[in-house]
């Protein structure tokens, strides 16, 4: 303990280290991915497989993309509570097809199992996590996807690193079934930083795929991105007590009030975006959107948050 | 190298005496011009995205670091001349050598300037970095001409202002020079901004593949 105590600058001076070297190469993977330093892996989506001579299936009515938080450290595997949500979605929207399996916080990786930079780290981080979900080693993570998202929101990254979430999406819904061109309306549905990242990923995904993209923010962080400009809708749901959502009206300037000619104030005097509050829900954890605690009628969150979503779906379909 | 970073430490904490007295050392002005050389390829790192924009090589990346380091250098000598131009307008005699060394060691704050690779916070620390750089320059000047630091304030903005008037006439001779540094650098054409990158990608789904 005395040790500790002594060595307690050296130990925070350490940490400011890490952190400031992971702000400084989270833009390097998208860059590098633009830049033909480095390319993507291989497609490995569970869907049903791209075969150009077999007689492609019916595309379904809909299509709904789910990017998660900050949290996520993979595309292949998810948190229990979002397993939870995205099955009764999926119970809830027949003929739509759901992809749950996009990985919104790396450019040429779906996990950080891959990630190139301290792979040792990730690794274990992410073996950690599949086996207890709420580890401590949780928060490298949640520190790591926030850099990513920042990049999102950086003028100078950010075209980059949406481009590469775009393609990302692309690859999953064309995975799923999905035909370029077919004009099918894709919903993004974007939980905390995942709703930033569908926000950006609409400036691409718009023009690339031909076809109306909504997006439905679930507690979303989001700038005032150009993306705004392209999606066709925002229904933006928040938690009485989440507070991230007042962060992300604080910390970015394009959502002041005064900025009146931002992308995103203008898409709200448009009437584009439907603000839905969700009661006393909190960001994550017990009291989360996602979470199966009861509210004050007894039903649970994410039977609300699930009941809010499929309502915006449909009502936009 | 220790007497290098003791100048790096004057220059950042704006202690005019202690440039005043580094001056007169021998190879004071190599290591002045060292700092600035090294500001400007850090400078470049921090706004490498301009290089991964226009897809240069990993291998053209060092060098374009390098050669940014020296454009720099030589845009810094460029002002230490037209400083000492306005010096001599308004009366002082002063070598070149010493304003050279003024306005180099006043690069040092831009030794972080890789910093502005920070998503999201590195512009606005790019301009906090060149204010102070340009405090470090006013300072400096003052320590070395033992002048008050209005005056060497003044001096620094009549040679800026020199400097900015020289730019702007020479930006067309010597659009040729850039073009032939650009592409000798990064081995690609004509500089492409992000906008140009990105907007052929509406009309053409894809082409960034393969």
């Amino acid at each position: 303990m005395e040790w500790l105590i002594d060595n307690l600058m050296l130990l925070i001076g350490i940490a400011l280290v890490a952190l400031l070297v992971m702000a400084l190469l989270a833009p390097l993977d998208s860059l590098g991915w633009w830049a033909g330093w480095r390319t993507r892996k291989a497609d490995d989506h569970e869907g049903p497989q791209r075969d150009p001579d077999a007689i492609q299936p019916a595309e379904a009515e809909r299509y709904v993309v789910y990017l998660s938080g900050i949290g996520k450290a993979s595309g292949r595997w998810s948190f229990p509570e979002e397993v939870d949500f995205i099955a009764r979605l999926k119970a809830e929207l027949p003929d739509t097809v759901v992809v749950d399996d996009v990985f919104p916080y790396g450019t040429t990786f779906r996990g950080l199992e891959e990630e190139r930079f301290f792979n040792v780290l990730w690794g274990f981080v992410n073996k950690s996590l599949l086996r207890r979900p709420t580890a401590t080693v949780g928060w490298l993570v949640n520190i790591r996807n926030l850099f990513q998202v920042a990049v999102s929101v950086d003028h100078r990254y950010g075209p980059f690193y949406n481009l590469g979430a775009a393609e990302s999406v692309i690859e999953a819904l064309q995975a799923h079934g999905y035909r370029v061109g077919s004009g099918r309306p894709v919903f993004m549905i974007g939980y905390s930083g995942g709703a930033q990242v569908s926000l950006g990923a609409a400036t691409y995904l718009a023009q690339l795929l031909a076809a109306p993209i909504k997006l439905i923010s679930i507690g979303g962080v989001i700038s005032a991105d150009p993306g705004c400009v392209w999606v066709r809708h925002i229904h933006y749901l928040y938690g009485a007590d989440d507070a991230m959502d007042g962060i992300g009206k604080i910390a970015f300037a394009g959502r002041w009030p005064m900025m009146k000619q931002s992308p995103w104030n203008k898409i709200v005097a448009e009437e584009k975006v439907t603000f839905t509050p969700m009661g006393p829900m909190a960001h994550n954890g017990p009291l989360g959107y996602f979470s199966s605690e009861p509210l004050p009628d007894g039903r649970p969150r994410v039977e609300e948050t699930v009941s809010v979503v499929r309502q915006a779906i449909l009502a936009g379909s | 190298m220790a007497e290098f970073f003791s100048l790096i430490g004057s220059a950042l904490s704006l202690n005019r005496s202690a440039l005043a007295a580094a001056a007169t050392a021998p190879g004071a002005l190599a290591a002045a011009l060292w700092i600035a050389f090294l500001a400007g390829a850090s400078l470049m790192l921090g706004q490498s995205v301009v290089l991964f924009a226009n897809r240069v090589s990993r291998r053209r990346f060092a060098a374009c670091l390098a050669v940014a380091g020296l454009v720099y250098l030589a845009g810094l000598v460029v002002w230490g001349v037209t400083i000492w131009l306005s010096a001599r307008i308004f009366g002082f005699d002063i070598p070149v050598r010493t304003i050279t060394f003024a306005v180099g060691v006043g690069q040092a704050p831009l030794l972080f300037g890789f910093l502005c690779l920070l998503p999201v916070l590195g512009t606005s620390l790019q301009r906090i970095l060149q204010v102070y750089s340009l405090l470090v320059v006013v300072a400096a000047l003052s320590g070395v001409l033992d002048v008050r630091v209005w005056q060497a304030a003044l001096l620094t903005a009549a040679g800026w202002a020199l400097r900015a008037g020289l730019d702007r006439a020479l930006t067309r001779p010597l659009a040729g020079v850039r073009t032939w540094l650009w592409r000798a650098s990064t081995g690609r054409p004509t500089p492409i901004t992000r906008a140009d990158a990105l907007a052929t990608l509406a009309s053409d789904p894809r082409p960034w593949n393969g």
